[in-house]
Parts: C-alpha cells; sequence; structure tokens
C-alpha cells in the first residue's frame, strides 16, 4: 500500500504535456526549497570506550549531516513534501526521509500521509534539524537509540483556538521496517500498528504535551528463536513465552515548557513499557534551562535513564538431568547477555545565534553509568568506570 | 575619541535592541479594513504568528530582522527573543507543521500589501500614518 502511495505522490509533481516555461513559472511560484545542516565535532576524554560513536580523537563524522527539502504546493490545499538527507554516522542512512503529501481540510484539519518523521516525544520529529534546539545532543535519557526517525503512514492533526489555549492533537498509523541500531548492534526490526495519539496545549508561555505511541514488534534473531523452540519443545512454555521477540512497545510521554524573554525551562519524562525481550522497560526524564543574553544562550541539562528487563522465569529443573542443567544455563545466560544502558548525563553548553539561518553551540556533557551496564558505551576497555565528558561544538544552520 | 564614540554607538544599540519600549519604539498592528476581524488580543496574535489558526483564516506577514519594529513585536507580543523565535519557527518548519513565514521588507510595502489584500496581518511603527482602508488590530501603546 505504501508503495503505491509513494509512485502516486511522485507522479503527482511532475504534470504530464507541460511547457518548459509553465514549468518554470509552475517551480518559481509553487515549488520552495528549504533545507538544513549541521557540522557536529566531538571527542571523549577518555580511551577506554566509545560514546555515540566519539572516541577520544577529534571527530567531525558522527551527526554531521545537509538536508534540502522542496515542498510543491499542487493548489491551495495539496502540497507534497520531499526531504533528502545525508547523514556522516554509521548507525543512519542517507537518502529519501521524508516524502508525504499534506492536505488542508480545514483550517483546523491537516492529513498527511507518506513517509514522515516519527513523533515519538518533543524534538522526535526535529531531532536532525540542530538549529531547532538548544542542545547539540538532545539528553539521552529521554532522545536514545530505542527510537526510530520515520514511519511510512498517514497522520491526521487537529488545531484550534479556545480562548487564550492553542489545543492540538494529532494520531497517526503506521508501520517501520528498517534497521535500527541500538548502540552497536543492528536489529532489523518490523514494526507494525505503529500509531499514536499526541496532545498538545499551549498557554502563552507555557507548553503542556502527552503522547502515547505505540507498535507491535517483531525482530527476527534466528539464535534466540532456536532457543525458544527448544524449550518449548521441552515443555517450559512459561520459559519460551519470556524469550519472546514480538510483541508490543508503548512509549508515553509528558512534557512541559515555559519560555519566558529572556529564559526558559523545559522538563519531559517518558515510560517505554514493552513485551519484546531484547527492549526493557525504560524510564527516562530530562531537565534542561537556559539563560538568553542578546543572541547567547547558556544553557545546562540533566537527563537520566533506567531500564529493568524482565525476570526471568524459575521453571526449568536444575540438578535432575544435564540436559536440563544446560537448557536452565542457556536460559540465565540469555538474559545475562542482555545490555542495561541506565545513564545519568549532565552537560552545560553554550548557543550562539549568529543570525536568523547560522548559530554555533558547544557543550560539555559528563556521562555517568553503572560499572556492569554498557550506558550506550562501545568498545569498551575492560575495567572502564563508565565515566566520561563528551566534549563537543556545532554549526547549525537553515536555508 | 573614535574608539570612544564606536562603543558608545554600540552600547546605544544594544540598549535599543534589549528594551526597544524603552526607546519609544511602538508598534500597531494592522489589517484591511474588509478583514472580518476588529481586533485581537496579544495571545491572539502571538498564536497566529506561531502558527494556530484563528477563527478567520488570516495570513501574519513579518518585518526583516533588522528591523527595530520586529524587535518590539517579538519581544512584547510574542514574548520571544529572536533566537528563540527562529528556533521554534524551524521546528515548525521541518516538521511539516507550518510554511515560512511572508517577510517584507519595508514598512511602505507592508503597508501598499495590506491596503490591497484582505485578511493580512502586519505589524508596522505606530507613528506610520494610516488611512481608512486599513484598520488597527492591536497596539504595543
Amino acid at each position: 500500500m505504501y508503495r503505491a502511495l509513494k509512485f502516486i505522490l511522485f507522479s503527482s509533481i511532475l504534470p504530464f504535456n507541460i511547457h518548459a516555461s509553465e514549468l518554470q513559472s509552475f517551480m518559481t511560484n509553487n515549488v520552495n526549497f528549504s533545507g538544513f545542516g549541521r557540522i557536529v565535532a566531538g571527542q571523549v576524554s577518555t580511551d577506554e570506550a566509545n560514546y555515540l560513536g566519539y572516541d577520544n580523537q577529534l571527530s567531525f563524522s558522527q551527526q554531521s549531516l545537509i538536508a534540502v527539502q522542496a515542498d510543491v504546493k499542487l493548489n491551495s490545499r495539496l502540497s507534497v513534501t520531499a526531504q533528502v538527507l545525508g547523514h556522516t554516522g554509521d548507525n543512519r542512512e542517507s537518502g529519501l526521509e521524508w516524502l508525504y503529501a499534506t492536505y488542508r481540510i480545514s483550517p483546523n484539519w491537516t492529513f498527511r500521509a507518506g513517509r514522515q518523521r516519527s513523533p515519538f516525544y518533543s524534538y522526535s520529529d526535529v531531532l536532525d534539524v540542530g538549529f531547532a534546539y538548544t542542545w547539540i545532543t538532545p539528553p539521552t535519557g529521554i532522545y536514545n537509540d530505542y527510537l526510530f526517525s520515520r514511519y511510512d503512514g498517514v497522520n491526521l492533526q487537529y488545531q484550534s483556538v479556545w480562548r487564550d489555549y492553542l489545543v492540538s492533537a494529532e494520531i497517526f498509523h503506521g508501520q517501520f521496517d528498517d534497521t535500527l541500531t541500538i548502540t552497536d548492534i543492528d536489529y532489523e526490526p518490523e514494526i507494525e500498528n505503529f500509531q499514536g495519539l499526541i496532545v498538545k496545549l499551549v498557554k502563552d508561555k507555557w507548553t503542556y504535551r502527552a503522547s502515547m505511541v505505540s507498535g507491535d514488534v517483531s525482530l527476527s534473531i534466528d539464535e534466540l528463536t532456536g532457543f525458544s523452540q527448544q524449550l518449548r519443545l521441552a515443555g517450559f512454555t512459561q520459559s519460551a513465552d519470556s524469550l519472546s521477540i514480538d510483541g508490543k512497545v508503548e512509549f508515553n510521554q509528558i512534557g512541559v515548557k515555559y519560555d519566558a524573554l529572556n529564559w526558559f525551562a523545559e522538563a519531559e519524562a517518558n515510560l517505554v513499557k514493552s513485551q519484546v525481550l531484547v527492549v526493557p522497560r525504560l524510564k527516562g526524564i530530562a531537565l534542561t534551562a537556559g539563560y538568553i543574553k542578546n543572541k547567547t544562550t547558556f544553557f545546562t541539562s540533566f537527563s537520566k535513564l533506567d531500564s529493568n528487563f524482565n525476570e526471568p522465569v524459575n521453571e526449568i529443573p536444575i540438578g535432575i538431568s544435564p540436559t536440563l542443567d544446560a537448557l536452565s544455563l542457556g536460559y540465565q545466560q540469555v538474559f545475562q547477555s542482555l545490555f542495561v544502558d541506565d545513564t545519568r548525563t549532565f552537560s552545560l553548553g553554550v548557543r550562539y545565534d549568529v543570525n536568523a539561518f547560522l548559530a554555533l553551540k558547544t557543550a560539555v556533557t559528563h556521562i555517568e553509568g553503572k560499572s556492569d551496564y554498557r550506558s550506550f558505551f562501545t568498545e569498551v576497555r575492560p575495567g572502564f568506570n563508565r565515566r566520561a565528558q563528551l566534549y563537543q561544538a556545532s554549526i547549525e544552520w537553515v536555508f | 575619541m573614535m574608539k570612544f564614540t564606536r562603543r558608545l554607538a554600540l552600547i546605544s544599540i544594544t540598549t535599543l535592541l534589549i528594551n526597544p519600549a524603552k526607546a519609544g519604539e511602538q508598534v500597531v498592528v494592522i489589517t484591511n479594513h474588509t478583514t472580518a476581524v476588529d481586533s485581537l488580543s496579544r495571545v491572539e496574535l502571538k498564536n497566529l504568528y506561531l502558527g494556530a489558526p484563528l477563527s478567520a483564516d488570516l495570513t501574519p506577514i513579518m518585518l526583516p530582522k533588522s528591523s527595530l519594529s520586529r524587535t518590539v513585536f517579538t519581544t512584547h507580543v510574542i514574548g520571544l527573543s529572536e533566537s528563540r523565535l527562529q528556533s521554534f519557527l524551524a521546528q515548525m518548519r521541518f516538521s511539516g507543521r507550518q510554511l515560512p513565514l511572508v517577510e517584507m521588507d519595508e514598512v511602505a510595502q507592508v503597508v501598499d500589501f495590506i491596503r490591497e489584500t484582505p485578511n493580512a496581518v502586519a505589524y508596522i511603527p505606530a507613528s506610520v500614518q494610516l488611512d481608512a482602508s486599513i484598520k488597527v488590530l492591536y497596539s504595543t501603546q
């Protein structure tokens, strides 16, 4: 269905039998090109581990990117948006990030169909647009690898003003079918029934947001499926069920923001519930505050992520036969090999707005994990205490 | 001496930017006399410029960033610094929620446009003389 949609979208922006002059006038009046980019330099303070792809050598190629967006207005209600993204990070694919049609049903109702950004949390749909937020790296307590950037589907938005309140609500339904890299491990999930409800309320300086997003996740990890079948054959159905890599994952969020003229503060909290073995239950919070003096914004943020996996089932008897012992050991080992990403981050930074299109930022983030956890660190050397600083500077622009 | 004058000029410009209302600049928000709306509150105006649909389908117009009226408007009506406003507009635009605001270079151009176009809304310096084809929806005075 989504392939067909994509074809319709493409063909609809290329009208047939059109003269060169007409095409030129159509392009001038109805096509709007814009885009954004960022060059991010970063380095971690330790040589014992990498964090977000950064090691202790200065690197420009983890988060730098450029994107071009074309908005084609077909008539007063219908438009098509395409966005092409080039990303330097190893874990992000470059290419067509967006392709959707927008139909403005009325000033209050908007319908979108196609490939679009996944709106998990407050900044999820603009994570690539560094110019649109204060931090260089959004707090990992909330914004981390357990999220994916886009989905294919439909989205309906409602916006209305009631007295001094601006109320908006959004529902969407779609699917995601691509590689998802959590820290440095690739998964190939198929996510069906990816759907959600987002409610936002703005009253002058206050913004409140709440969202519920869920999806039916199906992973294919052959070793785990094989082992799970073995357990089921041996009659340990509860144990087999507890190794499920198919199931529902739910993302819930609440956020509040206060924007005054020369300062702002915002808080976001999330709760991820999961039936899928490799995705733990996650609880995250992020707090950010900033002070603005002319073109300079000084900011600080704190974030925290706690996770826990389901407890293993105590079903397989031990000490009866070597086969059962091996089965039990194998089962325990699966749980021991799950990665725990509990983290705390604390960061300080400065953003300087050169003009309406260009901003410079610098930030230092202290990351604290636990010594026997992964805490989003990779290439870890034995004995590393999961504490490091990430130094970053960036140039962010929109055009 | 030259240096001192330059510094003084710089200080006075900075003061203007920080607190334009104190510097005496006021703005009025105008529309064509045929527009169905007769007045807007500060919050309604803020919502309009930040992309909310009001009961009437109005098109907001911006002046360039260098304009003092724009600084007064963003500071006193929208209540955001220019950099926060730009961040917010980028967020709206690149999440597909709002198209870029229409920007016009000159106050005279804005006044002409409003005179000829129903349902457009713009802020201009309060000192500009207006005729009957234009009505004022809001004033910072």
